[in-house]
């Protein structure tokens, strides 16, 4: 396989800090593959994720796609090519569902905005794979947790990007909608192609739906493998917990039986 | 029972549709044109009025051509500019409370407009230019105290900047104004806000150049509307987030400094106007930027009939009336928005 997305020697600051969050991460993402980012609070997924987005310059080191730094490359050219979701992405008041669809097709848009009969047939598309047609004309912000949830990646889908970046898309959901969510996600995989990085915090989620998850600890990366590499081990010195992440049918469970050391600062 | 719910949906959807607003704010501005035609020192007689408008000779076409006409349209343009210049920056700070008079932009306009005056008192041409540097210099120091070494813009955070730096420069008008009293005009004419004396010299600069604020509004919408996203989610659709709002600075500094020539320090209407119209039609600056200016240019306009009339021959200050309706409407957006 070939790697789409490449992070080189990566050290990460929020401006106006003084601290490294992550600090020289190696990492590669392969063509058409579903990487998970795990870790405890604090150890640097969401920011490195921002990093690949071309959100966060990073101070030292660089992320390559398909070999060229992407701060090189033109904000529209990278948005048609990488999309990406925030954690907790906000919408204005009164907006409907298909108006932030559109809102996905800005880098698409031809001189002075001019609106095509491809972008009107992506928007539909979008719609239909997240199964949003029947709510297109209702107001973001009155929809459920769930169906606002499916419109973010509705928008996302519509950039027609080939690697989405998803910052925990399950979070505050409920149990049947955060796997409804994954399943949505391995469908859109299998059927556009897309490669997948995203952060996420069950590992028992994680393990079913990546290819490879990719452990952080403490702002660097702990481990980078399939899923079976969460092992006890690991769990107990990445997460300082006393537990195992067992397969049974394909689905993973994720059993603990006690914190490994309650005093020790992870 | 069930006709009376029939009735009030469609006249639900009937007020969510542009059109709708866009034909009954026209209609308020051309209605308030034509009451202010006709009344004045002397009043018209309705049966008159298009014969004194169009017939050279009628011995009121005089006043009606070259005094009541180009006051109608200067107030009707002052408002426009206003109501985008306050649209844009609520746009720009994701908030219903931003406005060019709150934030201190008109202040800025104004004050480099009066240091102008008193420096250069022959060179009426420079006007518009060093308001609208004024203005530029109000909102870049806003930006710069709002936005400190975290890098983000805080709703509240500008909002208090911009008031800090409306307080500074007000007091600066004051000064300017108490020490060179013999140039500069009156500190409350100027700070409350007044059309009187508004001429076609007025209109011929201050109409291209709210144009070309407004159509470069209009141009941008699609940008606007990514704005008005968060930061991460604009970026990652392809929007250039700081840049798009580094203009829509620039545009609002130039439309508010635009206004301030004209009119003094006229202030929410910025605020009064885009927020009812969001209320009705939503968040699509493709409606909000036209029908912001339209219910601006009505509003003014009305405002200033209101003014002329409601105590002649005293003439009240345009401001204190609009500050009169935009004061409580700012206080109604405040409960209604804050927890």
């Amino acid at each position: 396989m070939t790697s789409i997305l490449r992070v080189e020697n990566l050290h990460l600051r929020h401006p106006g800090t003084d601290r490294d969050v992550v600090r020289d991460l190696q990492l590669e993402v392969a063509a058409g593959e579903i990487l998970c980012l795990v870790g405890p609070n604090g150890s640097g997924k969401s920011t490195s994720l921002a990093a690949l987005a071309r959100e966060l310059r990073p101070r030292h080191g660089r992320v390559l796609l398909d070999g060229e730094d992407v701060w090189r490359i033109p904000r529209q050219r990278f948005a048609r090519r990488v999309a990406r979701l925030p954690q907790e992405p906000q919408c204005p008041e009164g907006l409907t569902v298909e108006q932030l669809v559109m809102a996905g097709r800005h880098a698409h848009l031809g001189l002075f905005g001019a609106w095509r009969t491809s972008d009107a047939n992506a928007v539909h598309e979008a719609l239909v794979a997240m199964d949003l047609l029947e709510l297109r004309h209702r107001a973001v912000d009155t929809l459920s947790g769930g169906e606002r949830r499916r419109a973010w990646i509705a928008m996302v889908l519509c950039q027609e990007a080939e690697v989405l970046l998803l910052d925990e898309p399950t979070a505050g959901l409920d149990i049947r909608h955060e796997w409804e969510v994954l399943d949505l996600l391995s469908r859109i995989r299998r059927d556009r192609g897309v490669t997948l990085v995203l952060v996420l915090h069950q590992l028992d989620q994680a393990a079913k739906l990546a290819d490879r998850v990719a452990i952080f600890h403490r702002g660097r990366l702990y481990r980078a493998g399939d899923p079976s590499c969460l092992d006890d081990e690991t769990l107990r010195d990445v997460f300082g917990v006393d537990a195992s992440l067992t397969e049974d049918g394909g689905f993973h469970q994720l059993t603990i039986r006690a914190p490994a050391d309650p005093n020790r600062h992870l | 029972m069930r006709t009376v719910a029939r009735i009030r949906l469609r006249a639900a959807a009937v007020a969510r549709w542009p059109g709708f607003w866009a034909a009954f704010l026209l209609f308020l501005l051309l209605a308030t044109t034509l009451v202010a035609l006709r009344f004045g020192a002397v009043s018209i007689p309705t049966d008159q009025l298009a014969d004194a408008l169009f017939d050279v000779d009628h011995p009121m076409h005089a006043v009606l051509v070259q005094v009541r006409l180009p006051r109608v349209v200067a107030g009707a343009l002052v408002g426009a500019a206003l109501a985008i210049a306050g649209l844009l920056l609520q746009t720009v700070v994701r908030n219903p409370l931003a406005d060019p008079g709150l934030l201190g932009i008109n202040a800025g306009a104004g004050l480099a407009a009066l240091a102008a005056l008193v420096i250069w008192p022959d060179v009426a041409v420079l006007l518009p230019l060093f308001s609208f540097l004024g203005a530029l210099g109000a909102v870049v120091i806003i930006l710069l105290a709002a936005w400190g070494p975290r890098r983000r813009l805080g709703p509240l955070k500008l909002i208090l900047s911009g008031v800090a730096v409306q307080s500074v420069l007000f007091a600066a008008i004051a000064l300017v104004t108490f020490l060179y009293a013999d140039r500069a005009p009156a500190f409350v004419s100027f700070t409350v806000g007044s059309l009187n004396g508004a001429g076609w010299s007025d209109v011929r600069w201050l109409a291209p150049l709210a144009l070309v604020g407004a159509v470069f509004a209009f141009s941008a919408r699609r940008s606007f509307d990514l704005l008005l996203l968060d930061d991460a989610t604009a970026a990652g659709v392809g929007l250039g987030v700081q840049r798009t709002r580094l203009l829509a600075c620039g545009c609002a500094a130039l439309l508010a400094s635009v206004a301030v020539s004209a009119a003094g320090l006229v202030g929410f209407v910025g605020l009064v106007v885009p927020n009812a119209v969001r209320l009705a039609t939503g968040p699509h600056h493709r409606t909000l930027v036209p029908l912001s200016a339209i219910g601006g240019a009505a509003l003014v306009a009305l405002a200033d009939l209101a003014a002329r009339t409601v105590a002649a021959p005293l003439e009240l200050p345009v401001g204190a009336l609009l500050a009169l309706i935009g004061g409580p409407y700012f206080l109604f957006i405040l409960w209604r928005q804050l927890p």
